[in-house]
């Protein structure tokens, strides 16, 4: 906090895209590429630093109102650090890919990226709901004009606009919710809410649950919940793939990062029953999302698809309420995202090269491009439920709370569910390696170091976490802790 | 000790394994020499453990592995103790000198980096296997070796021998992996852990459970029975021999083989206190041994009488010399243990030795078969003098280290009153002088019967090979001839703390003197002196038992006939009748039932902003729906 009244990571991040822009603006078209792509590159560098600081140092501020921008309440805890953790190592990574891939206007696109990470930053840092829902606003429209950036392409166009009405929507029944909320409440910061709703009286007066419902609601649409789903495997494929990265990866966890905050801060479980419900939905999400992706000939909306199943995974081990399922929840937000980022910048690496997404296409494509089709594999398996990969790790834990809940005979459905996963992931390693090339797969070399090297290192960390799972395990408790003391 | 000595000494390797390949990229002799200094640094690292653990102190190095939710943490040891240590220290000790002897012997074969890769890896795997505290870590590293044992059995993949040899190596051994892992399972079931010292502590606290325990333990020798080549599963060992010879030297000889009688040793030496061995209630694990031991002993010996292959005799004496081992673990008691992992020590010496001269042979001749070779000891007369070391170690003649080594395991099986497997082990004992001699004079004594000798690279004639190969030879002659030595017997057992002298029963001596005089009569009068000709036992009477030896009892055959072809008949029948009408049948079925179904669930993502709205309106009022009705009760 020097000059904004903001945490330090954020600062860093609204500087740089300022200076970006500035620099990127200032500067030729040649020049740009390279200011731009470096300036954003190191702010998301330092801010990952900072961040990493505090995590390590159990570093827990609160910024009240006066102290922060006016009316504003700024708390930044273990939970917060640990997903801006997960979601700046990702924009790390689709920036130094991004150098490579994104051929035009790269000002515009790193400006953008900044800014996309300055709404998500702010989502997890916002301690009241009206930080919580412009934060939440500038990461929207952020990744709105993201998804549109290729905007000759119709598809892209269409879309965003797609992607647009139905995120307004979902920001409409969030607000709305929020509304109702400072109605019942009076008060606007979550732990105020926190000791209103704590009251037996007001759980039961019908329009805290309207609120619910509509809150819960709102994030849904942005987490892909079905059936709030159905713009993601639109929206996600459209956009150039470092984005798709990002959108897949870590920009759906915001929905799931407002539902644990919320479920576990501010509505009791107590009062509010909503496990068995949550449950419910984590279970539809996975199902649906798993059964879609089965037959997509489309790579990156196939791993659109993975993502709702993955979200739904992470719902189910929310709606546990155990600490297994919620550690390992927490945990595979952070694998998800590893796992994810990877497969769409390997996916991209191929699209790059071979200007198709069509998986019949790219059949062989692995034979041509080894390290592309090896890491693309690395990320596949992880999320096949492989062990010694890091998804299978935190599936293993949530399917462990599962078996130790009361609802148990429900983890057969994500058991199932990680099994159908597996068919679909191992279909296209089998497509990009053992079927003979197609004739869009020509011989050709494998993209730059700049694309090279993110992927390289994601699933080198897709195999460090799934060997070594213990320090990340203990990370993810830590960052629950955070929550569930507050409670 | 240096620094995080017993991490290095399995890691490096393990890790640096991955990057052989690389170094062979730049240059071949960069990738010599890394794997060399890779493997002496491991060395180095086990060897500065020694004076940790000398006296039989012993320490436990952890670090939480899997941190389970909930505070459960499951954690990965190393036992540093003077077994771990010693064996830590053949390995990358023997394994560093037969590495050298590679640079020479391996310098004009094709596939390089895979050959020093394989054997990189297998040495971290085997420091792995001896040094893991953690059972599961232990049948890691046993994995890890008999992979590497199959890639270097099959090193020269051209050839369908080498091919077939290491699936059967890898199949038999197999079947005792499997063993392994159920006693490892029934050790977990029991006792909640897979560290051997807490279940060793379990054990102190609460005592042994006598069905359970001899239950594991068998089903662990079976384990050790397959990897270290006992009857009925040895059938593997001499077909290994398709590999390069630093392979045999190495895995076969001085270190993998060597991982059942670890295995016993370490269950006998951890699990249950010295001073109760024999008195533990765990008479039909150490019954079986010694049966095994014993039988198994005498029956590979007289294999090895009738065999033509250089390296196939040493492989037999190999078969023989372990079970030899487990004969006197097998005995139950102190003088057992250390007779067995003294002849362990003494064994890996002089037979990595034999192993490496065999090699020396076959590098200048050019041919595993003995009847081709002969008179090389005026050609080659390092590798005949040091060769004679390793026959006088084997044989056990004083004041060489097989002498002492099996004196003591004779005495064991004395001091126990084990009368018949000492009777098997005499009987062995004489065949190996035999056949040892038998050796030695067809090799290097008599004429030369090879004819004109070719080389690949060029120079023709025999010639002694270079110093790099022979340098490994004097020095492993020089372990062979001091290691059995009375001061050098003192350290040894001080440095497992055992502090009691043992005493040589007199009449152990008059069994080594009979199993010398038997044996050296045998072989001067046929192979030394030549009053005998050998030649005669192929005919007259004894000529079925030879045609009997020469098929190996006809075991091969036998499980060739009923496991590989009944197999194949079977899996055939199950193929044509299950496989394809009912299974392949179910699952097309399935799939297509499967893809049908996908087909219409697809008509619920319609891409209309009209439906999908709707999609989050219906969504809402379903989770408003469901809390209305648990506010009412309904739920």
């Amino acid at each position: 906090m020097w000059l904004l009244p903001v945490p330090d990571q954020l600062e860093v991040l609204i500087v740089g895209a300022l200076v970006t822009l500035a620099v990127g603006s200032l500067s030729g078209r040649e020049w740009g590429r390279l200011a731009s792509s470096v300036t954003a590159t190191v702010s998301f560098t330092a801010s990952l630093y900072i961040t990493l600081v505090q995590f390590l140092n159990g570093y827990r501020v609160t910024f009240g109102p006066g102290q922060g921008i006016p009316g504003s309440v700024i708390v930044v805890d273990q939970l917060s650090n640990f997903l801006s953790l997960v979601v700046l190592a990702i924009f790390v990574f689709s920036s130094i890919y991004s150098v490579g891939y994104i051929e035009e206007r790269h000002t515009e696109f790193f400006s953008l990226l900044l800014v996309l990470a300055i709404g998500m930053l702010g989502v997890f840092y916002a301690g009241d709901a009206v930080s919580f829902f412009i934060y939440w606003e500038v990461m929207s429209l952020s990744s709105y004009l993201l998804v549109a950036f290729n905007y000759r392409e119709w598809e892209a166009v269409e879309a965003s606009l797609k992607y647009l009405i139905m995120s307004s929507t979902g920001s409409a029944a969030l607000l709305f919710g929020i509304s109702l909320l400072y109605g019942l409440t009076g008060d606007l910061t979550f732990a105020g809410m926190r000791s209103v709703l704590a009251s037996e009286a007001l759980a039961r007066e019908t329009w805290s649950i309207a609120a619910f419902a509509f809150v819960v609601g709102g994030l849904a649409v942005n987490a892909a919940v079905a059936p709030f789903h159905f713009w993601l495997p639109d929206a996600h494929p459209a956009a150039p793939s470092p984005v798709s990265a990002l959108l897949s990866g870590v920009v759906i966890k915001a929905g799931v990062y407002g539902m644990l905050r919320l479920l576990l801060n501010v509505f009791p479980l107590e009062q509010y029953g909503w496990q068995l419900g949550l449950l419910m939905l984590g279970l539809v999400t996975m199902t649906v999302g798993n059964l879609m992706a089965a037959l997509q000939d489309d790579i990156k909306r196939l791993l659109a698809f993975s993502s709702i199943a993955n979200i739904g995974y992470i719902v189910f081990g929310i709606s546990l309420g155990n600490q297994l399922g919620l550690v390992g929840s927490v945990l595979h937000v952070l694998n998800h995202a590893v796992a994810k980022a990877l497969l769409f910048l390997s996916a991209g690496s191929f699209i790059h090269t071979f200007h198709t997404r069509s998986l019949e296409e790219l059949s062989g494509a692995g034979k041509v491009l080894p390290v592309t089709g090896i890491t693309y594999s690395v990320g596949a398996l992880s999320l096949a439920g492989v062990p010694g990969l890091n998804a299978f790790v935190s599936e293993y834990v949530i399917i462990a709370g599962a078996l130790a809940s009361p609802f148990w005979p429900f983890a057969v459905v994500m058991i199932l569910n990680v099994l159908i996963g597996a068919m679909y992931h191992l279909r296209v390693i089998q497509t990009i390696f053992l079927k003979p090339s197609s004739q869009k797969v020509n011989p050709a070399r494998e993209p730059g170091y700049s694309m090279l090297v993110p992927m390289v290192i994601l699933a080198i960390a897709a195999i460090v976490i799934g060997v070594y799972p213990a320090p990340f395990l203990s990370a993810a408790e830590a960052a629950l802790r955070s929550v569930i003391l507050v409670r | 000790m240096l620094p995080y000595a017993p991490w290095i000494a399995w890691l490096l390797p393990i890790l640096g394994s991955a990057l052989v390949p690389a170094f062979f990229r730049i240059h071949k002799r960069a990738g010599e020499l890394y794997s060399i200094l890779l493997i002496a640094a491991a060395a180095a690292a086990s060897f500065s453990m020694v004076p940790d653990v000398y006296g039989g102190r012993s320490l436990l190095v952890s670090v939480p592995w899997l941190v389970l939710p909930g505070g459960e943490v499951l954690e990965f040891g190393l036992l540093v103790d003077p077994l771990s240590v010693l064996m830590a220290c053949i390995a990358t000790g023997i394994g560093l000198l037969i590495l050298v002897y590679s640079v020479g012997y391996m310098a004009h074969e094709e596939g390089l980096p895979r050959y020093w890769f394989f054997m990189t890896f297998f040495i971290g795997g085997m420091t792995l296997l001896v040094l893991s505290d953690n059972l599961a870590g232990l049948y890691i590293g046993w994995e890890i070796v008999g992979i590497c044992s199959y890639a270097l059995i099959s090193f020269y993949y051209h050839r369908k021998e080498a091919r077939y040899a290491g699936i059967k190596a890898f199949v038999t051994t197999r079947i005792g992996d499997v063993m392994l892992f159920a006693a490892i399972a029934l050790l977990f079931a029991k006792y909640g852990t897979l560290s051997v010292s807490e279940i060793a502590h379990e054990v102190e606290l609460h005592g042994i459970e006598p069905q359970l325990m001899t239950l594991a333990m068998l089903l662990a020798f079976g384990g050790a029975m397959g990897k270290s080549a006992q009857f009925p599963l040895h059938v593997w060992l001499p077909d290994a021999m398709e590999g390069p010879t630093p392979v045999s030297a190495l895995i076969h000889a001085a270190t993998m083989v060597k991982a059942g009688v670890y295995l016993m040793a370490r269950f006998s030496w951890t699990l249950i206190p010295v001073e109760h061995l024999g008195t533990s209630g765990l008479d039909q694990w150490y019954s079986l041994m010694i049966s095994i031991g014993a039988f198994t002993s005498l029956f590979a010996a007289t294999m090895g009488l009738v065999m033509n292959d250089i390296k196939r005799v040493v492989a037999y004496s190999t078969i023989s010399q372990l079970a030899l081992m487990f004969t006197a673990i097998g005995a139950g008691s102190i003088y057992g243990w250390t007779a067995g992992t003294y002849h362990l020590l003494s064994h890996s010496a002089f037979k990595a030795l034999l192993f490496l001269a065999a090699g020396s042979v076959i590098h200048a001749v050019g041919t595993n078969d003995i009847d081709r070779m002969g008179g090389l000891r005026r050609y080659m007369p390092v590798t005949f003098y040091t060769a004679l070391v390793g026959v006088l170690s084997l044989s056990g003649i004083p004041p060489f280290s097989g002498f002492f080594t099996k004196d003591l395991i004779v005495n064991s099986l004395l001091k126990g009153g084990h009368w018949v497997p000492l009777a098997l082990v005499t009987a062995a004992s004489v065949l190996t002088v035999v056949y040892s001699f038998r050796w030695l004079s067809r090799v290097f004594l008599g004429e030369f019967r090879g004819g004109e000798v070719h080389h690949p690279d060029g120079h023709g004639g025999l010639h002694e090979s270079p110093p790099v190969m022979t340098t490994p030879l004097v020095v492993l002659a020089a372990l062979a001839a001091v290691i059995g030595l009375p001061p050098v017997e003192e350290q040894f057992l001080h440095f497992f703390g055992i502090e009691e002298h043992i005493e040589v029963d007199p009449m152990a001596y008059a069994v080594s003197a009979l199993i010398l005089g038997t044996g050296l009569l045998f072989s001067y009068l046929y192979f030394l002196g030549g009053r005998l000709d050998p030649a005669s036992v192929r005919s007259g009477a004894l000529r079925p038992i030879h045609t009997l030896l020469v098929n190996r009892y006809y075991i091969d055959a036998a499980f060739e006939a009923v496991f590989v072809n009944g197999f194949i008949k079977l899996a055939s029948a199950v193929r044509r009748y299950v496989e394809e009408r009912v299974i392949d049948g179910l699952n097309y079925a399935s799939a297509r039932a499967f893809v049908y179904f996908v087909q219409a669930f697809r008509y619920i993502q319609t891409g209309s902003s009209n439906v999908n709205v709707g999609g989050i309106a219906i969504g809402i009022f379903l989770i408003l729906i469901f809390l209305l009705g648990r506010l009412l009760g309904y739920f």
